[in-house]
């Protein structure tokens, strides 16, 4: 192994200059595939958060706006409210709304739950995400829009919410921890729409947040305004903060619930608000993400195939330059398989440093801001499809010297230098 | 010439991998090439047309949606609160210029209808009609190259002329008016009068010269915002429309102007249609892949050229020997690639026209005629161009080496 390992050293060494131009090529190959993987994630980035609540039984509702200091029977505000009336629902994922004042100025509270905030993170301007936050014992993580009150990352400030089942004001201590880019796509309720043809990627609205104030001709200051401000919902449940449904309600029902106690419970949330089946949601998201796919195919097969042509052009040439060293090996004793194994060996030093380059490149681009307004990320899949073109390289690395070799004599390979 | 088709007959023969894999990969660049330029466009075209910016022009059922405009009303019949605190022009004239600045070239243009007086706004509107007897002032302009301009739209007039950008830079006195509405109802707050054949209106002490007619039923004298009377009232309606959508932070610019102008005039700002940031940067990521691609590309062929000038490091120093100038054989060979190249282009269009556009347009609707023969013409001087840069380079390395040490050099 370590004799490979050393010829194969030697051959990077003695076609430095083509094996780094190789590397080079080879980087943009993984740099490209990391890119496309990323685009191909920012279709579906909308389904995921939703995909365990759009099932063939669940409901949606849009339960009526309540204020939220009074309860009226029938009327759906909390979780606790459903689950005490149906205790078939074994999961609620809703948006959920509080009034909360940071360092003296009203934000627009919207809450999201923990798994919501797992699954979903929007674009940030600066900071982090609240999944990605440090959680501090008796300080509230938040993340807030634009706004004009100096409310920014990295500072705490005395936050002000209302008490659930209370109505009186008590004060947390609030750390800002991300701000959301505006323009950025929330979790928030659908608007506007027909209920029917909604999909998940409805519920992800493009959110352009304004916020300004002016003095009026009667010298009183006007503000115009929709900033808002992001916190968990079982965050704010530990402290007690009243947050109550806003017009976006999933249910998922026990396996086990018979289509007639579900007939049974649609009527009494009926009284509550407008009920929607899931399944239409469901299948209006599919054909949404098919129509992303197809729109995706034409980049995804021009990539993959240049990505396999570029790859076999690489190793062609390798193999070509390589290839009189390997009659000098064969006549001194080696076997093709092992002349093979060298040149795997000599392309694997190539990866490697094809790999370095690109995080060099991939971590320059990133500090310089080349990458901040793109959709470009790195996870599991991209780290998958880097694999799978080291991969490709690899095989193509062995197969080429074995297609090229052929039935050529060694002593013909060592005397073809033109 | 023969000896360039004998040269690329040798190159076919002695390097049949290599060849084919100069052509295929010559084949994919063209491809590729091609088809970012149209996925390119048609992010632009969609990003104007689209007033969502997501979902295209299709909806859900596979409809074609009807293309929409990005027009946006501030306010229509009459500011909130018109008669509480009346609102003279001259207070808000600066908004057009500010718009410009945030909007840019994005205006297709801006409209403000005013009243001459301050007048019961009831009265604009007959009952049963809906039909407006008082004239109004339109103070209207577009924005190009940082200065308000003439507009996109409604320009057309049914007699003489619209205003020029000349006419929007000198604020000339000058108006287009509905005639014969003007004439037939010609009305105490504005008073038209001809002198030696030529048409004037006069509206708050401004005397303007009619240039052009509207539609004859229509009660409006149009003028520019430079050349508008500042005492007239911001009454009836604000419109902007506007050729692309906005992005969120040109929305929000746009709220802090409303506010800074109008205050509590207004009981809110509309929401506005903004640029969806997700297909921005889903477009800004497609874009760095085609670059990625290019370079890509660039690099492949160029690997493989040098390839194929290593093999022939030997026939090139015998060249220079028997007295080929450097001149003389980089021509040859730049034409030899050139050749190569343009027959690979042709190819590599045809087939994309015949066999990939029809898949391409199924999913980028926009692009259907774009690839007209002028874009070919064009895509193909850039990359013979870009080509022939990159080859030249390398074949003129090669070129200047001594005889003897070409004679010398390894595989």
């Amino acid at each position: 192994m370590l004799a490979y390992i050393k010829y194969g050293y030697l051959e990077f060494i003695k076609y430095l200059k083509l094996n780094l131009i190789i590397a080079i090529e080879l980087s943009a190959l993984i740099i490209m595939s990391i890119f496309t993987v990323s685009t191909l994630n920012s279709q579906l980035r909308f389904y995921e958060p939703l995909k365990d609540d759009l099932t063939e039984t669940g409901v949606f509702i849009r339960p009526e706006m309540i204020s939220h200091r009074v309860t009226p029977e029938n009327k759906l505000v909390y979780d606790e409210d459903i689950l005490k009336k149906f205790p078939e629902v074994n999961k609620i994922t809703s948006f959920n709304q509080f009034q909360f004042n940071i360092g003296g100025a009203d934000f627009e509270g919207k809450s999201y739950s923990k798994k919501m905030i797992d699954s979903f993170e929007p674009y940030l301007e600066d900071g982090v995400w609240l999944s990605k936050a440090k959680k501090e014992k008796g300080v509230l993580n938040v993340v807030v829009s634009y706004n004009i009150k100096n409310v920014d990352v990295g500072n705490e400030y005395e936050g002000t919410y209302i008490v659930k089942n209370n109505g009186k004001s008590k004060t947390v201590k609030v750390r800002v921890v991300g701000k959301v880019r505006n323009g950025s796509a929330i979790f928030d309720r659908a608007q506007g729409k027909d209920f029917t043809k909604v999909s998940a990627y409805d519920f992800f609205p493009s959110y352009a947040v304004y916020d300004t104030t002016t003095i009026d001709y009667n010298g009183e200051e006007v503000e115009f305004t929709n900033r808002f401000v992001i916190a968990c919902q079982e965050d704010l449940d530990e402290i007690g903060a009243e947050q109550h449904y806003y017009q976006t309600v999933f249910l998922n029902f026990d396996k086990n619930t018979t289509d007639e106690r579900l007939s049974e419970i649609k009527e009494t949330l009926k009284l509550s608000g407008d009920v929607y089946d899931t399944k239409p949601m469901k299948e209006n998201t599919y054909q949404m993400i098919g129509s992303k796919i197809a729109f995706l195919l034409p980049i995804i097969i021009g990539v993959l195939l240049f990505v396999i042509v570029t790859t076999i052009c690489m190793s062609a040439i390798n193999a070509k330059k390589q290839l009189r060293s390997y009659g000098i090996y064969y006549t001194c004793g080696s076997r093709w398989r092992q002349c093979i194994m060298i040149s795997a060996f000599s392309s694997l030093i190539t990866e490697v440093i094809a790999c370095i380059l690109s995080a060099l490149v991939l971590v320059l681009a990133q500090s310089f801001g080349l990458l901040s307004e793109t959709v470009i990320e790195f996870g599991l899949w991209q780290a998958v499809a880097c694999v799978a073109v080291l991969v490709l390289n690899l095989i193509t690395s062995v197969i080429m010297p074995i297609i090229i070799i052929g039935k050529t004599q060694p002593r013909e390979i060592i005397k073809s230098n033109e | 010439m023969r000896y360039i088709l004998k040269n690329i007959k040798l190159f076919a023969l002695k390097n049949t991998l290599v060849f084919i894999l100069f052509l295929v990969s010559l084949f994919v660049s063209v491809t590729v090439l091609l088809a970012a330029y149209g996925i390119y466009t048609e992010y632009h075209e969609k990003a104007d047309r689209d007033i969502q910016g997501t979902e295209g022009l299709y909806d859900l059922e596979g409809n074609k949606r009807e293309e929409s405009d990005i027009e946006y009303l501030l306010f229509q019949q009459g500011l909130d609160k018109y008669y509480e605190r009346p609102m003279k022009f001259e207070e808000c004239r600066g908004f057009f210029y500010d718009l410009g600045t945030i909007f840019g070239d994005k205006i297709d243009y801006i409209d403000f209808s005013c009243l001459p007086e301050l007048i019961d706004i009831d009265e604009l509107y007959r009952k049963s009609t809906g039909q407006t007897y008082v004239p109004y002032i339109s103070v209207t302009s577009g924005y190009k190259d940082g200065e308000l301009a003439v507009p996109d739209s409604f320009t057309t007039v049914y007699g003489g002329r619209y205003f020029t950008n000349e006419d929007y830079r000198i604020d000339a006195k000058v108006c287009i008016i509905g005639f014969e509405e003007l004439q037939k109802h010609n009305h105490e707050y504005m008073d038209l009068t001809e002198e030696n054949g030529t048409y004037y209106v006069t509206t708050n002490g401004v005397k303007y010269e009619v240039i052009g007619y509207h539609n004859p039923e229509a009660m409006a004298v149009t003028v520019t915002p430079g050349a508008a009377p500042g005492d007239c009232y911001v009454g009836e309606s604000f419109d902007l429309k506007l050729k692309e959508v906005p992005t969120a932070d040109e929305y929000r610019k746009f709220t802090e102007l409303v506010s800074y102008y109008f205050a509590d005039l207004i009981s809110d700002v509309t929401k506005m249609p903004t640029a969806n940031i997700d297909t921005q940067y889903f477009y800004n990521t497609n874009i760095w892949i085609s670059v990625i691609i290019a370079l890509a590309a660039a690099i492949n062929l160029a690997v493989l050229y040098q390839y194929v000038l290593v093999s022939r490091r030997k026939t090139l120093a015998i060249f220079r020997l028997v007295g080929g100038t450097k001149n003389r054989i980089r021509r040859l060979y730049i034409l030899e690639t050139t050749l190569i190249s343009s027959v690979m282009f042709v190819i590599s269009a045809i087939i994309f026209n015949v066999a990939i556009k029809p898949f391409i347009i199924k999913v980028y609707p926009y692009i259907e005629n774009l690839y007209t023969l002028k874009v070919y013409a064009i895509m193909f001087l850039i990359y013979m161009a870009v080509t022939v840069v990159i080859l030249n380079i390398m074949i003129m390395r090669y070129v200047s080496k001594a005889p003897v040490n070409l004679m010398k050099e390894e595989n």
